[in-house]
């Protein structure tokens, strides 16, 4: 897993640099002004099985950019059978698109043949890592495509830990020789509301195996009414009282940027995807963060170097 | 078993009929599902937060169901106000969703509500029809690409045709495509309704108001039967004696359609 900059077959396109993930509220203007991004990430579930007008939109887009595919119903942490029929079609649409890899969640989000739509947690059990990770070379031999697993968001752990998060992610991730979708902003997340420090978190995990990254930015809600709060909490009684959801629905924090600093000082050039899914700004708005994150994308990996 | 024990338990805390079912005693419906004591424990130390996970998932489903079926939700809201919401509420903790795209997971629903909903007398009986046609309008928007057509040939009598996809022949009971969208209290008229439903080359779902005739014509065309023999199959089922007026309303027909861009023409 270490070439993480990945030529697709067809294109010969590269993907690295920060790129962004392509949603149906930009999509008119993002094509129509086709602006510099390094890359774009779309859903497969968005798009399977789906013709008509975003479907050609896709295909224009892929056109312009390199794309890569970001999975959210494979449920590789789940109890019920991997559907064989999500997985070959998953396997036809990646190699429609040519993405170089494909990203999931390592959690679950079926059972008993319901699914979620949702990513839910699993129990950080050494009995655990076998099995998931055997879901996960099945998944990756039934797609054709290099793997990695997203370390999720989660507001409890369900059950006893039998070894911290990041043990179990660099466990999974050694027992099936997949790569690792790190998203900083999960990891500032659970770090926030859980209490262990980030990056104590990060020395832990399998920097060498990070594929890509995402940066998010998240919300405080009150603990019981769930109810969003505008700004952080300052004073720590009150802080006590609340924690962050991942809600994908503001700016990336200084907070999560400085992370995503020191961590691609240490991983070197990743690719670095930008999501956004809940009020979701003017594209120029949008494009601003994108720069952003870049400047910070191209300070640290020159230090990297 | 713990781990299975634990994801069923999360499942029906998260599409369960009620919050109250766990929210109450929460050491009690860890015990139910047989969750192992060690567990337990650790659940017990953020007893709200499963209450948090109930409130994402629901919040995701409740929310394509709602942006799919809006001038339905309107439309229930003046004879029960709230049933959507407590449809979809049933609907997760009998069913749940079984798609792993979450843009189905409407159709899902709608085929699960349809037989609830007719045998409701505080609703009416048009509701389900008018569903289904505000459903249609986006599953014919995003079906399938279609499949590159057949060498065509011009349309001759005993050909087959080739139409373009996607297209559909929606039968209802009423005439719920010509009420007002913005009048949630409009009623529609009571009478059979034949619409060909299909995307057109900008990828607007368009429709067309069939006679019963025609819509059974179409039928056997799309079925792929001969021109003629689609003719006269048609007009046997029908009772209508196939003569110059029906020819010339077939013509007619297929002319339209050829406009439209839903003939492309025929078989070789």
């Amino acid at each position: 897993m270490s070439e993480r900059s990945v030529s697709t077959a067809g294109a010969q396109k590269s993907v690295n640099g920060v790129g962004l993930g392509l949603r149906w509220d930009f999509v008119d203007e993002l094509l129509a002004t086709k602006p510099h991004v390094d890359f774009l990430e779309i859903s497969p579930e968005n798009y399977m099985g789906r013709g008509g007008y975003y479907d050609e939109a896709l295909e224009r887009a892929r056109e312009l950019w390199p794309i890569v595919t970001h999975g959210l119903t494979m449920s590789l942490g789940g109890t019920d059978p991997l559907r064989e029929d999500y997985l070959a079609d998953v396997r036809r649409f990646l190699d429609r698109v040519e993405s170089p890899w494909h990203s999931d969640h390592l959690c679950f989000s079926t059972f008993g043949g319901v699914v979620l739509h949702d990513l839910l947690p699993i129990p950080f059990k050494k009995e655990e890592v076998a099995r998931v990770a055997d879901r996960i070379k099945r998944a990756q031999d039934a797609i054709g495509r290099p793997m990695a697993i997203e370390n999720v968001s989660s507001y409890m752990h369900p059950g006893k830990r039998e070894m911290s998060e990041a043990e179990f992610i660099a466990r999974v991730c050694e027992a099936a020789d997949c790569g690792l979708m790190l998203d900083v902003n999960n990891a500032y997340v659970n770090a926030t509301n859980f209490g262990f420090d980030v990056d104590e978190w990060m020395r832990t995990v399998p920097l060498e195996r990070v594929v890509q990254m995402h940066v998010a930015g998240h919300d405080w809600v009150s603990d019981g009414s769930w109810k969003a709060s505008d700004v952080a909490p300052t004073d720590p009684k009150e802080r006590e009282e609340m924690l962050i959801v991942d809600t994908h629905g503001s700016d990336c924090c200084d907070d999560v940027l400085a992370l995503l600093e020191r961590t691609l000082a240490r991983t070197g050039p990743v690719p670095v995807l930008l999501e956004r899914d809940q009020a979701i700004p003017p594209l120029d708005e949008l494009l601003r963060e994108v720069a952003k994150v870049k400047a910070i994308w191209t300070r640290a990996t020159a230090r990297a170097a | 078993m713990s781990v299975l024990a634990l994801h069923a338990m999360i499942t029906e805390a998260c599409f369960g009929d009620s919050e109250a079912a766990w929210g109450g005693d929460l050491a009690a419906y860890l015990a139910k599902h047989g969750v192992d004591p060690e567990d337990a424990e650790a659940i017990l130390a953020s007893p709200r937060r499963l209450g948090l996970y109930r409130h994402l998932v629901r919040h995701n489903v409740v929310h394509v169901v709602g942006v799919m079926l809006e001038r339905t939700r309107a439309r229930l809201d003046v004879c029960v106000p709230g049933e959507l919401d407590r449809a979809v509420g049933r609907f997760l903790a009998e069913h749940g969703p079984r798609t792993p795209h979450l843009r189905d997971v409407p159709s899902e629903f709608l085929a699960w509500a349809s037989p609830r909903w007719r045998a409701d007398a505080r609703i009416p009986a048009w509701l389900v029809d008018y569903a289904e046609l505000e459903l249609v309008d986006f599953t014919i928007g995003v079906a399938p690409r279609p499949a590159t057509p057949p060498p065509l040939a011009d349309v001759k009598a005993n050909r087959a045709l080739v139409f373009g996809d996607p297209r559909v022949i929606v039968h209802l009971e009423w005439a719920v495509h010509l009420v007002p969208a913005e009048d949630p209290r409009a009623v529609p008229e009571k009478r059979p309704v034949d619409l060909l439903v299909y995307r057109d080359a900008k990828h607007c779902t368009r429709y067309l108001d069939l006679s019963p005739l025609a819509a059974v014509i179409l039928a056997r065309l799309f079925e792929g039967l001969p021109l003629a023999t689609a003719l006269k199959v048609a007009c046997e089922s029908s009772g209508v004696a196939l003569d110059d007026s029906v020819l010339g309303g077939a013509a007619r027909l297929l002319a339209d359609l050829g406009e439209r861009g839903v003939l492309l023409g025929a078989r070789e």
